[in-house]
């Protein structure tokens, strides 16, 4: 009885694109976390949009800055949330970007280490939502 | 706390945190060697062992790091609030509600507000202009972000030490299997 694996050498090399296949993942990870985090925060400026759009403009609001509220105009929080939301989108799509790079980086390795190791190597994650 | 098997690490601290492992190229040669299968064994969990502690460590600092982002950037941003609503010339007083205790709200009117105060610690406020506390808490956030920074890159390095660890010990258990196999043949 042999396992599989023990058909295969395994070279430094490999041991590398193993190692860099595993950084990819753990980035990977964090990115999807972050993303995550910039998409409900956008989805919260958009309520708080369109209730603004509902009032009158002479009509004041409470603002948050950092812990305390600040009265200000409606118009004047309009504008706030205009440019709040412009600089989440912007980082959402440099996000967006970097995590289509490492999925791209990670098809690479895998058809490497998979043609190498066939079903020897398992390099599916868990659980995807992406 | 790296006193393990040399054999297990390169000579070479890239990192002077982490050790590099070493990827053990031909494993019957490493087993002969350093005194058979089993103590190459214990050598690489041991290994392993200091790395997951390692690991740990480094992820705890980084959280701790990261905790305090949300702070020092609600502080920024009320300093610079601050700043911009004296440039405008607006000298009626802003009302603002801030909070008194947790769930309890009161109203302030704030008039021409030229300094600020920032909460260093230890029971020590300080009095700021704007711009010394806006450079003086962009710089702790900066701090902060860079701390972060150079602790992923450890962790990365360290995260790829443990992998090359998992698969050398993978390949010593299939080493041994294979010699089982063979002997039994």
């Amino acid at each position: 009885m042999t396992t599989a694996f023990s058909n295969y050498e395994v070279t430094a090399e490999d041991q590398q694109r193993i190692n860099l296949f595993s950084r990819l993942v753990t980035q990977k990870v964090d990115i999807v976390e972050e993303r995550k985090k910039l998409r409900q925060e956008k989805e919260k400026l958009e309520d708080a949009q369109l209730e603004l759009e509902l009032l009158d403009e002479d009509s004041e609001v409470h603002r948050r800055i950092g812990e305390c509220y600040i009265l200000v105009k409606q118009a004047q929080a309009m504008v706030f949330l205009n440019s709040e939301k412009e600089t989440l989108e912007s980082k959402l799509h440099d996000t967006e970007d970097k995590l289509e790079k490492i999925k791209a980086e990670m098809e690479e390795l895998k058809k490497i280490l998979y043609g190498k190791f066939g079903s020897a190597i398992n390099l599916e994650e868990e659980d995807e939502d992406s | 706390m790296f006193s393990v098997a040399s054999f297990l690490l390169e000579n070479t601290w890239g990192n002077s945190l982490v050790p590099a492992a070493k990827f053990l190229e031909d494993i019957d040669k490493v087993v002969e060697e350093h005194g058979g299968i089993s103590i190459v064994f214990q050598a690489l969990e041991q290994l392993y062992t200091r790395y997951k502690i390692l690991d740990s460590s480094l992820s705890r600092q980084k959280r701790s790091f990261q905790e305090k982002i949300p702070d020092l950037t609600n502080a920024l941003q009320v300093v610079r609030w601050l700043q911009s609503s004296g440039d405008g010339e607006q000298k009626e007083p802003m009302e603002t509600t801030f909070e008194l205790a947790d769930n309890v709200y009161s109203t302030a009117w704030v008039k021409n507000p030229q300094v600020v105060y920032l909460w260093l610690g230890a029971n020590v406020m300080v009095e700021y202009s704007f711009e010394e506390a806006e450079s003086l808490l962009k710089e702790n956030l900066d701090g902060a972000r860079d701390k972060i920074q150079q602790l992923e890159k450890d962790l990365a390095f360290l995260r790829e030490q443990m992998t090359t660890t998992e698969v050398n010990i993978s390949r010593v258990y299939t080493a041994q299997l294979k010699k089982q196999t063979s002997n039994v043949a």
